[in-house]
């Protein structure tokens, strides 16, 4: 074993067959050894905040920052939010709110400067409030160079305040210039319940949401939005919304798109500024092609925005290819879209793959799996 | 089907197909700088010696049909052990010296799929064993001090309970 140089000894033990405990065992086996699996014994970390601050979950803490360097993956859950940092971003924290967690989870992070891939949740919380949100979302963007995936998920509590204008100031932002290496960003945001306030904040929630990742997203290929705030909502109310100048998220090139924003009438060139022609994956809703499709709407796209758009993937439905109703849309939607060879019903998990007559009225040819 | 002479470290000459012995990258790229023509002259292999030579080649004549692997592989997919075919499984049942020299040689020779089956078959051999067996398995020597050892210890119960 001696004879085998150490890269193939790093390689060995990066089989994904050895378990954390084979890789624990390996670790003591030589000082060689010990050098050898770290890297992969440290690769992964899942914290759930703020439980593994206290008694096993601490030392299993402290040995992951010890090694924090080799941490690549980075898989994060808070449960619990204790002591708040109102109107506190990073850098700003205020001398009485050393102890509030957004400082102690901010200075968590700051032990992983080497991250690739990041899944932060926070789950029906109501105690993070949305400056805190945003400093925890502008630290991912602005100090993990290497990301190559962020998924941040967001689930309020139905006690949670809105956002509002006074949440963020740009100045307390951390400056966000392209990340090389960032493929992938999903946001997915969820209240329980809708109403006005919801709605009249939503401008204010995405011009903080633009501000706070600037640049870094602009060679994202694989944007992924979900921003379902606003469930409830009058019409009439939502029609102001589709009206609306937003800043627009500068992204160079989206090769695919998940897309689902309530209302789902605002459409994404609305929000997003790329060139939609380059997509190839569109991912949302029934109701997304249905909107983008009732042409009584204002402010609604024209589909032919995605011209190169190979798959069409539909999110919900669960009985939709029974639905009569729904194939006569998607006929007219996949109509408009010339260059779309394969339709997804993900609920269902159909695939089809999309022929075409003479007068390009799509024919569906069920396949039990397709080759994209 | 054209024939290529390979040269091992202990100066033994081997006749392999073309398309055989261009399993080895190394070895191909040799014959296109060359223009492919070598007929007339053995191939040095400085680091393999004839008898592991003669069973890189009886691996390489075996997958002489594979498809190529897929050349800009996710560097974040471990790679499974339970992959390892029977045919394969059956190939490395060799003493550890030699299936140390073999992955050695698939490295040098830059083979891939043959050391990613060299290196799996080491990981199974790795797989459930505590560090005293393991230790014992490939005849290391622990060089830790108490005091390390301990250290080790304690940093990794997490992966332990």
């Amino acid at each position: 074993m001696d004879s085998l140089p150490t890269e193939i000894l790093v390689q060995i033990l990066d089989d994904a067959e050895l378990e954390v405990e084979d890789l624990a065992a390996l670790s003591k086996v030589s000082r060689r050894w010990h050098q050898a699996v770290i890297p992969n014994l440290y690769k992964r970390y899942t914290l759930r905040y703020p439980d593994e601050l206290h008694a096993a979950g601490r030392k299993k803490l402290e040995s992951f920052q010890k090694y924090g360097s080799h941490v690549k993956h980075l898989n994060l859950h808070i449960t619990q939010w204790n002591k708040r940092g109102e109107g506190l971003i990073e850098g700003e924290l205020q001398k009485d709110n050393a102890e509030a967690d957004i400082y102690n989870y901010l200075d968590i992070l700051h032990s992983f400067p080497e991250v690739t891939t990041v899944e932060h949740y926070d789950m029906h919380l109501r105690d993070i409030n949305w400056s805190e949100f945003w400093a925890i979302l502008n630290h991912f963007l602005s100090k993990k160079r290497k990301l190559t995936s962020l998924i941040i998920r967001r689930r309020l509590s139905y006690s949670s305040r809105p956002c509002a204008e006074g949440d963020l100031e740009p100045v307390e932002l951390h400056p966000t210039p392209p990340l090389q290496q960032l493929k992938r960003f999903s946001l997915r945001i969820n209240t329980p319940t809708g109403g006005s306030d919801n709605l009249t904040s939503f401008p204010f929630f995405y011009e903080n949401f633009v501000r706070v990742v600037g640049n870094s997203c602009k060679r994202v290929t694989k944007l992924e939005l979900f921003l379902n705030i606003f469930e409830l909502a009058k019409s009439e109310k939502l029609e102001d919304l589709w009206g609306m100048q937003f800043p627009l998220l500068p992204v160079d090139n989206v090769k695919e798109l998940s897309y689902e924003v309530l209302p789902g009438a605002i459409p994404p060139p609305n929000l997003i500024d790329t060139d939609f022609s380059q997509v190839e994956v569109l991912r949302g809703p029934y109701w997304v092609c249905g909107r983008w499709l009732d042409w009584a709407l204002p402010a609604v796209p024209d589909l032919q925005i995605f011209q190169k758009l190979r798959v069409l993937e539909v999110t919900d439905q669960p009985y939709a290819s029974r639905d009569k109703d729904f194939w006569n849309l998607i006929e007219k939607v996949v109509r408009q879209l010339p260059s779309v060879k394969f339709l997804v019903l993900e609920e269902e998990e159909l695939r089809f793959e999309v022929a075409r007559k003479p007068d390009g009225c799509p024919v569906w040819v069920e396949r039990p799996y397709l080759l994209l | 089907m054209s024939t290529i002479k390979l040269l091992s470290s202990d100066n033994a000459e081997l006749a392999v197909d073309k398309e055989v012995a261009e399993r080895s990258i190394l070895i191909k790229n040799m014959l296109e700088d060359v223009g492919g023509d070598m007929s007339d002259q053995a191939i040095p292999i400085p680091n393999v010696n004839e008898a592991v030579l003669r069973k890189v080649i009886e691996w390489c004549e075996h997958h002489k049909s594979d498809p190529p692997p897929p050349a800009d592989e996710d560097s974040d997919s471990r790679k499974k052990s339970t992959d390892i075919e029977e045919w394969d499984q059956k190939f490395m049942q060799v003493d550890q010296e030699m299936l140390f020299e073999i992955i050695l040689a698939a490295n040098y020779l830059d083979i891939k799929p043959l050391l990613d089956v060299g290196c799996k078959t080491v990981a199974n051999m790795i797989k459930g064993k505590s560090p005293e067996e393991i230790r014992k398995t490939f005849n290391i020597q622990n060089d830790f001090t108490p005091e390390e050892e301990d250290q080790i210890r304690r940093e990794n119960e997490w992966a332990e309970e």
